[in-house]
């Protein structure tokens, strides 16, 4: 009972959570018409601060040392990432709360779909166990699949939703499928069983085939979870279909949660602990695999530059902009070192920043106009200076200048990248920075390089509490920029699945 | 406290001024331009000290002064260093950026729209110049370096000329190409080196060498980083000079490179064309006899040559291009491009004489440049177009204008007595030693540069007296207060060059000892 | 004797898979489908997963299959799309199979082997406890509630008809033009 007992309070956050998103569907049914955005949102707050309170708690703990229930992993590493989303969640419920573009009712269901997903978020980075790996990534994709169609009645949330359901549909399939042979041979859905099974495979040199198609498979589904090409084709119309906040939650929390299940995939099944020294057959599959992330990284990143430079709409634009972005992190996940995993931590915690925040000033400026057109922002710069210039120090750290943390987050994925001999690629990321900043600046000239008679919307000043989140977010890009050591340190710690 | 922390000061004191305009309420703006003249006043004071007793403090030494080392980020064998200093090389530039920067705050006093953004970017513009000078770390030469970038791309493109928008994009893009370059050459060096520093110095009585000496010594070879240090069959060395020169080049300008100058010149507002001109364009030589050369001595000993080439190109070609200008401004931007090539020569050179010549001239550009872009903008803002042949005989109507601008003109094409002649003949006579044949060919480039300002002169202050403009003010106070410095300057290290060469003596022989012999 | 009943399983198992592309209308397909689940029920049975097998049938048999009959028969047949979707049918069956023989051919692959197995009995408890048990499957168990749980919410969410407010982009506009905010410059 005891043994329970303490089990049971390594996850207490999980719990936390699914306590609040229940809560926030039953709190729906007793609070005045009208205000149930504001009353759910602010408990659905509560909960993510309770959660967070109880991460907190975790951090710097030692872990446990066997997986709690026989499958939950509670590490520095997990633990970062589930801060993460909670970050993140708490940001989406705020611009939930702010937003004018949500439908009046069915606020209780939607903030507990939004917390299931972070729950499905939760899972996905805390375990070595395939089964609880793909129910986490099941959860979170069904919550995103509603949510992404959450403004019922306007047709493009509803195509959203379709096209999302479609493609992810297939997705998880194919990855099922990968790790249907992952068990077949190796016997066991645990990835820390698994990974010496592989070796032993690769020790008996019986060929890669095989292994290579499972891999492939199981890639395919995380490629798909991060948006990577050539897996990104729904990004684009989902991120523009879906409400604003919406499309926050998935660009930030969804992603980031794909990126911790596929480093912990990596590191468990492919990469061999080069201290004890793995067969030879399994460091060159490790490289290839590496070599083939990169050449995944340099399409994505190109592709979704190229692609974002025609856009006329804002979100869409970001949607491609994350797609690139996305190209940039798995940089760092094709060193297949603990460097380059250390920079992809470092880098989604920017990206963080940066995104939230110009999501943020996407959706208020879709409050104010009603509209997502590049073009409408003409000289909004000096209508809403504000939001305007934090929405400077977000395209700049996007692009990758200094004095944001966009730059030195960029800085150590390209070091990762470089060290590890991808010289190419550090030379492809560069050139796709600088194209960048082509698309990017167009917001920034539309805002503020047209006169302010140009602007066809008159301001509505954002409200105090917008303003305040927004300038959260820019301090924090800027001052990651400036002050990144603990950061650095901190994300060096967390990064434990390689030493 | 101040003289400790004299260049903390002066690189920083622009970033309160630039916060406390921020804070400021739009509509005051008489508080709006006292604190901007405040923000760049003091940091000009700090300069001037920091000039005159340059020989006190440093006794004609070579060494690097009023330095200051702290760290900035340490996470594990990542080290990155708040590391500022100045020397013989970088303090002329340190003070003609603030000399530069406080003209450039009553240059633009015509300034309305938007005026508390204008100067707040002014302000941050100036930390940015200020702090890639002092820098000796390159981790943060480099972000002064890009912060630089920002300001620049808003000051060209809200304040600037008809087609802003593209000149501003296209300076962005091309110096952000540039950059990115040097990014790459900046993780190799300190993935080979694992130092930031440029300069070496001691910590817990142990000498750290920096990347300056490292190269020296023939450390930075790439060796473990590429195997043999040789990548697609150029050696790593080379690799790095070339991205280093790119970057650097771009911003000088260097023929082929030069084309954003001409659209950035023409379209920004008179101040900013003044600071582009005057300063911006420095740090691209700056960053060469800092770091580009010799961070690799043997690759720069190798294609030095092609570089004296590329700056007789710069010469001839800026000059030739600006005779067939019409457009005033255009004329002036070019005669930046030919005048740029002379330090490009003289680094090449690499005799005594030419690069401290180069050094110079980089400084006497500085304030004749600056100069030419104010008598620009005091025709522009009172004929509303730059049209040379659309003026003539604008001396009766405007004497004192006249007379400044003779001034200017003659310090930029080299008349002996002025700044400019100084370091035009020293960089002549030193390449010629080297160069003999480029040397004669780039004093076609003196005669040119001599006939297209005649010229322009000629079209614009003799002959009859456009009508149109019989009724025009002469020049205001305020515009001579602006230019007086620069003509000032002009004059005196034209008679005296002795004041600033016993500055740049020391560094320019320190800098020569970077090179295997 | 097994072998005879395991490739009387097998072959209903491929010739309904096959049938559910191949067949003209959707309704044949289905039934075709049919065969497919009760072979695959039939080769969990010989493997001994008699929960499995049970579990089989009244899931997809008796829920999934009704269900997609009963969406089968609310929806008009359309014949052109239908055809359409052969080609990427047999394409998709064409991928698949490459990628099996690519696995089984392109090496010899080591499939995990369960030394001294136990004659088979009954699963059914063991597969109860073990979902119960902490160090089993408690948690993805407890998880699979939670998806559960959002997918039914979600349905009915989705499907929940509304009081008519639209949401979208214009009527957006529209409100925010009621509420006075958004104001056109005049002469813009």
């Amino acid at each position: 009972m005891n043994l329970l007992r303490e089990e049971l309070s390594w996850i207490t956050p999980e719990l936390c959570l699914t306590l609040f998103a229940c809560v926030a569907l039953l709190v729906d049914l007793f609070v005045q018409k009208g205000r149930e955005s504001v009353m759910v949102g602010f408990f659905s707050l509560m909960g993510l601060l309770a959660t967070a309170f109880f991460l907190y708690r975790q951090y710097g703990v030692t872990p446990p040392a066997q997986p709690v229930f026989g499958c939950m992993v509670v590490d520095p590493f997990s633990t970062l990432f589930k801060l993460f989303a909670v970050g993140a969640l708490a940001f989406v419920v705020l611009f939930t709360m702010l937003s004018r573009q949500t439908r009046p009712d069915g606020y209780g269901e939607f903030y507990f779909i939004l917390l299931c997903a972070g729950l499905g978020a939760f899972f996905l980075a805390s375990t070595y166990n395939l089964l609880l790996m793909y129910l986490g990534l099941e959860l979170l994709s069904i919550a995103s699949y509603i949510l992404a169609g959450y403004a019922k009645g306007n047709r493009r949330s509803g195509e959203a939703a379709m096209k999302y359901v479609i493609f992810g549909a297939v997705a998880s399939g194919v990855m099922l499928y990968g790790f249907t042979l992952l068990y077949g041979m190796t016997g066991s859905i645990d990835l820390t069983v698994i990974g010496p099974k592989l070796r032993d495979q690769f020790a008996l040199d019986h060929g890669t085939i095989p292994i290579s198609v499972a891999t492939g498979l199981c890639l395919a589904g995380f490629a798909y979870k991060i948006s990577a090409a050539p897996f990104h084709f729904w990004t684009p119309d989902v991120y523009e279909g879906a409400p604003t906040p919406v499309t926050t939650f998935l660009a930030v929390a969804s992603k980031g949660a794909g990126f911790a299940a596929l480093l912990r995939f990596l590191q468990a099944g492919f990469i061999p602990d080069r201290t004890l020294g793995g067969p030879e057959a399994m460091m060159g599959y490790s490289d290839k695999l590496g070599t083939l992330v990169a050449v995944l990284a340099a399409l994505t990143m190109t592709l979704g530059n190229l692609a974002a430079l025609g856009q006329t709409n804002l979100k869409r634009m970001l949607a491609y902009s994350s797609i690139a972005h996305a190209g940039y992190v798995l940089m760092g996940v094709a060193t297949m070192n603990r460097e380059g995993f250390s920079s992809v931590l470092f880098y989604l915690v920017v990206y963080y920043f940066m995104n939230l925040g110009a999501f943020g000033v996407v959706m208020y400026y879709a409050n104010t106009t009603g509209d997502e057109q590049i073009d409408d922002l003409k000289g909004l710069g000096w209508r809403s200076p504000l939001v305007a210039i934090t929405m400077v120090a977000f395209l700049v750290a996007l692009v990758g200048l200094p004095p944001t943390a966009g730059f030195i987050g960029k800085w150590f994925l390209f070091t990762a990248a470089v060290k590890k001999g991808f010289l190419w690629l550090a030379v492809v990321a560069g050139i796709n920075s600088a194209i960048s900043l082509f698309y990017y600046f167009r917001v920034a000239r539309a805002m503020w390089l047209r006169p302010e008679e140009e602007a066809k919307y008159a301001t509505v000043h954002a409200s105090p509490a917008f303003a305040a989140l927004l300038l959260v977010l820019a301090v924090g890009t800027v001052w990651f920029g400036v002050g990144f050591d603990s950061l650095l340190r901190y994300c060096d710690y967390s990064q434990n699945l390689l030493r | 406290m101040i003289a400790n922390h004299l260049l903390t000061w002066i690189t920083f004191i622009p970033l309160l001024g630039m916060l406390a305009i921020l804070l400021a309420p739009a509509t005051q703006k008489a508080l709006i331009r006292g604190l901007a003249v405040v923000a760049t006043a003091i940091p000009l004071g700090l300069s001037l000290y920091l000039w005159l007793t340059w020989g006190a403090v440093n006794g004609g030494s070579a060494q690097l002064q009023y330095v200051e080392r702290v760290p900035w980020i340490q996470a594990g064998n990542f080290l990155v260093q708040y590391f500022v200093g100045v020397d013989g090389l970088s303090m002329p530039l340190v003070a003609l950026t603030c000399l530069l920067m406080f003209i450039g705050v009553f240059a633009s006093w015509n300034i309305e729209r938007g005026m508390k953004g204008y100067f707040a970017l002014l302000l941050l513009l100036e930390v940015g110049i200020n702090g890639t000078f002092v820098s000796l770390d390159i981790f943060l030469f480099y972000v002064f370096w890009e912060v630089m970038l920002l300001p620049m791309y808003f000051l060209i493109g809200i304040w600037g000329g008809p087609r802003k928008e593209y000149a501003a994009i296209k300076f962005f893009l091309y110096t952000l190409a540039g950059s990115v370059l040097m990014l790459v050459a900046i993780v190799a060096l300190y993935l080979i080196t694992g130092t930031f520093a440029i300069a070496s110095y001691t910590e817990g009585g142990q000498n750290m060498p920096g990347l300056l000496e490292l190269a020296r010594t023939k450390q930075i070879t790439g060796a473990n980083l590429v195997a043999g240090g040789v990548l697609m069959g150029v050696s790593f060395q080379d690799w790095m000079f070339w991205f280093f020169f790119i970057a650097f080049a771009i911003k000088v300008p260097i023929f082929p490179f030069h084309t954003w100058l001409p659209d950035a010149h023409v379209e920004a507002p008179t101040p900013i064309s003044v600071i582009l001109a005057g300063i911006l364009l420095k740090l691209g030589g700056y960053g060469m006899f800092r770091i580009g050369f010799p961070i690799a001595p043997e690759s720069f000993e190798k294609f030095r040559t092609l570089l004296a080439v590329l700056g007789t190109i710069n010469i001839v070609y800026g000059a030739y291009v600006a005779m067939g200008q019409t457009d005033f401004k255009k004329l002036v931007a070019y005669s930046s491009v030919s005048h740029m090539g002379y330090v490009l020569l003289g680094a090449a050179a690499m005799t005594d004489w030419g690069v401290k010549g180069a050094v110079l001239q980089m400084f006497n550009h500085g304030t004749s440049s600056a100069m030419l872009f104010l008598i620009v903008g005091v025709i522009y803002d009172r004929a509303h177009h730059r049209e040379l042949n659309g003026f003539g005989g604008l001396v009766t109507q405007m004497p004192y204008y006249g007379g400044l601008t003779t001034l200017g003109f003659f310090a930029a094409l080299g008349l002996p007595g002025l700044a400019g002649f100084i370091s035009e003949a020293l960089t002549l006579l030193g390449s010629f030693k080297t160069y003999p044949t480029l040397t004669v060919i780039s004093c076609l480039g003196v005669v040119m540069t001599a006939a297209f300002l005649l010229f322009a002169f000629q079209r614009v202050f003799q002959g009859p007296l456009n009508p149109k403009y019989a009724k025009l003010p002469d020049i205001s106070g305020r515009e001579v207060f602006c230019q007086a410095p620069f003509a000032f300057l002009c004059v005196l290290f034209g008679v005296l060059p002795t004041l600033i060469l016993d500055i740049l003596n020391p560094a320019v022989k320190q800098f020569l000892l970077l090179f295997p012999a | 004797m097994e072998l005879l009943f395991f490739l009387l399983f097998a072959g209903l198992a491929i010739a309904g898979a096959v049938a559910t592309v191949w067949m003209r209308y959707v309704v044949h397909s289905a039934f075709a489908l049919m065969g497919t689940f009760l072979g695959v029920a039939g080769l969990y049975v010989l493997l001994g997963a008699d929960f499995l097998a049970i579990t089989q049938i009244l899931i997809y048999v008796g829920g999934i299959l009704v269900l997609i009959l009963f969406g089968i028969m609310l929806t008009p047949p359309d014949r052109t799309e239908r055809n359409a979707k052969r080609v990427i049918g047999f394409s998709a069956s064409l991928v698949a199979i490459a990628l099996f023989l690519a696995v089984q051919i392109g090496s010899v692959v080591r499939w995990a082997e369960k030394s001294n197995l136990e004659a088979p009995k009954a699963t059914a408890a063991p597969i109860g406890r073990e979902l119960l048990r902490p160090d089993g499957y408690l948690i993805p168990f407890e998880l699979v509630s939670v998806v559960l749980l959002v997918a039914l919410i979600g349905s009915v969410f989705i499907a929940r008809r509304r009081k008519a407010v639209r949401v979208d982009d214009s009527s957006t506009a529209a409100i925010l033009a009621e509420r006075g905010t958004l104001q056109q410059k005049a002469g813009a």
